[in-house]
């Protein structure tokens, strides 16, 4: 999560931007089979359309960034007195206001949808994790019970104090066993993304750089 | 001044709505350029807090006795944000000319002297308070982080290192911001009593894609520098007159200013009997009980009891903090601090219980008490 969002870092390169071909290519590790997780094609298309309308407002910022500095100009030239409230005010150009308040506007909804589409991702992934603890704890119970009534059967001498044993073993186990799948798949997955950091190839670091020297010339 | 003109005239500008504070500030930017490196990126919030504060000042700018201590307070709380005297004009003029642009033929020169002179008033005061406060504290302490701590999923226990002596009272909190999160504050209460070494610990959950909160549990680390304001509120700090016994009751990362408040009868020698409800919702979110056992041990008159309301397999108390809460209760004073959920469903709770609202403490929601500039 961190550091994925460059709007919030201003002039900072403490990190690398996210630029729209890094959303196009962004991947994700796989969930373990058999466990839900989001159609690939319905993640894929929406980061097409972030990336679009990444690309968009960044044209757009630009169209407006030279429309500013035009009327700035504009204005420069013809000021006189710059000090003097009153020359202050007569240099302020509605449309030029108007301009940069939709490109406000603009970044003030590309914000929004990203927290927003951040927010429901992080919710999902606690739900999913939650879901992952209680099934595993049901399964215990169920072979915790099962043990017990075993034991019972067996036919040897019974003791609370046993039964209890009993019924622990069985539980952990099968709790181990289930979160062991689990941490198994996390572990792949966690694997596969430390290899491909190891290979990043050289085509991808300089496209990633070109268009962050784009973005800021 | 003609007070009724001022009133008169803003209630016209905002049926503009979120036209007016777009206009204000793109007029602002374009004037003062340099100014817009103050701000966040995202101006959304911050627009509806202008409104909400130039609203708050024109509806009682006849209540001097009411605007002026909101106005230091004001002009104290931008000194984080690195608003110096100089600013003041700047936004004047962007504010007399979203006015004028607004107004049209009814801004008339009377009612520009009226607005200029009530501006300059209200400057005035804020940069009045922000100078006498500039001469016994800094803009705001920077703390370096020395222990950094993911307890259980999505919460952590930050300490920190203030490079300034900060004296605060145990139960009061702080606007915080960090440097992964450029320009975004947000109110985080102290989870210790003042410390000789000058160390303050918070305890911070991520909100789902909250920026702030997911920079510091998942971005911030050792060595890290968190910016943090002055300490603000006395809602959650202890009353000693009358001294009567105490039943905390805490939701989630709520305990922070609960445990402050335990340091702080610790350190000062036990006067009363205090039972400290943790609730959570399962037991791997009891993320301080370590320390909590370990007071619970040393002072005979703290009574430490954790809740948990989502785990059927927890072996303790289960159910609302609250709840069990109540069945402690003999009259003692109740503070509250949890989400904004848990809060008003425990004060209901209480009221309902027969517990005087008057020996309720718990923090008030208001925007004036969020986050952000």
């Amino acid at each position: 999560m961190t550091g994925e969002t460059p709007w919030a870092h201003g002039t900072s390169n403490d990190h690398q931007r996210l630029t729209p071909d890094r959303v196009r290519n962004k991947d994700f590790s796989r969930t373990a089979l058999g466990r839900r997780g989001y159609s690939e094609e319905e993640v894929r298309a929406f980061l097409y359309r972030i990336a679009d309308d990444m690309a968009n407002g960044d044209s757009e910022k630009a169209d407006l960034r030279a429309e500013v500095e035009r009327l700035r100009n504009w204005y420069k030239e013809r000021g006189t007195d710059v000090t003097s409230p009153g020359a202050q005010r007569s240099r302020l150009n509605v449309d030029a206001v108007n301009l940069l308040s939709r490109a406000q506007q603009t970044a003030d909804a590309q914000i929004a949808e990203a927290e927003d589409y951040a927010r429901r991702l992080v919710a999902q992934a606690r739900q999913q994790y939650e879901q992952m603890l209680v099934e595993a704890q049901q399964q215990a119970e169920e072979a915790a019970s099962q043990a017990v009534k075993t034991y019972r059967s067996s036919g040897e001498v019974q003791s609370a104090e046993a039964e209890e044993l009993e019924r622990r073993i069985a539980y952990l186990r099968t709790f181990a066993e289930v979160t062991q799948v689990q941490l198994r798949a996390v572990l792949e997955g966690l694997t596969h993304e430390v290899n491909k950091l190891g290979t990043v190839p050289d085509s991808a670091r300089s496209v990633a750089y070109s268009s962050s020297g784009q973005d800021s010339a | 001044m003609d007070t009724q003109a001022l009133k008169g005239s803003w209630h016209l500008v905002t049926q503009s709505g979120d036209q007016v504070p777009l206009f204000f500030y793109s007029a602002l930017f374009l004037m003062y350029p340099e100014a817009r490196g103050l701000f966040p990126v995202s101006m959304a919030t911050q627009r509806d807090r202008l409104v909400g504060a130039l609203g708050h000042i024109v509806s009682n700018v006849d209540r001097v006795d009411d605007l002026v201590p909101f106005l230091q307070q004001l002009g104290r709380d931008h000194r984080k944000f690195s608003v110096v005297a100089q600013h003041y004009p700047a936004v004047g003029q962007a504010l007399l000319a979203t006015l004028e642009h607004f107004l049209g033929d009814r801004w008339t020169p009377a009612l520009a002297r009226d607005w200029a002179q009530a501006y300059g008033l209200i400057a005035k005061v804020m940069t009045e308070a922000a100078e006498e406060s500039a001469a016994t504290s800094p803009p705001w302490w920077e703390g370096e982080i020395i222990m950094h701590e993911v307890r259980a999923p999505g919460i952590a226990v930050i300490r920190a290192r203030l490079n300034y002596p900060y004296p605060f009272r145990a139960g009061q909190s702080a606007s915080i911001s960090v440097a992964l999160r450029p320009k975004l504050w947000r109110f985080y209460s102290f989870a210790n009593a003042p410390r000789r070494d000058n160390t303050i610990d918070l305890h911070v959950r991520v909100v789902d894609g909250g920026t702030v909160s997911t920079a510091l549990v998942h971005g911030a680390q050792r060595g890290d520098i968190l910016k943090i304001g002055a300490p603000v509120g006395d809602r959650l700090t202890l009353d000693s007159n009358p001294l009567r016994d105490l039943i905390l009751i805490a939701g989630g990362t709520g305990l922070a200013p609960l445990k402050s408040l335990v340091e702080q009868m610790a350190y000062e020698g036990p006067r009363r009997d205090v039972r400290l409800f943790v609730g959570a919702r399962t037991s791997r979110e009891l993320y301080d009980i370590e320390a909590l056992s370990k007071l619970n041990v040393e002072n005979p008159w703290l009574n430490v009891v954790p809740v948990v309301s989502r785990d059927a397999f927890y072996s303790g108390e289960h159910g609302n903090a609250v709840d069990v809460a109540l069945r402690a209760y003999r009259g003692q004073d109740v503070y509250v601090c949890g989400s904004e959920e848990m809060v008003h469903h425990s004060v209901s709770r209480l009221l309902d219980a027969g517990v005087p609202p008057g020996q309720i403490r718990f923090d008030e929601f208001t925007s004036a008490g969020g986050s952000g500039q």
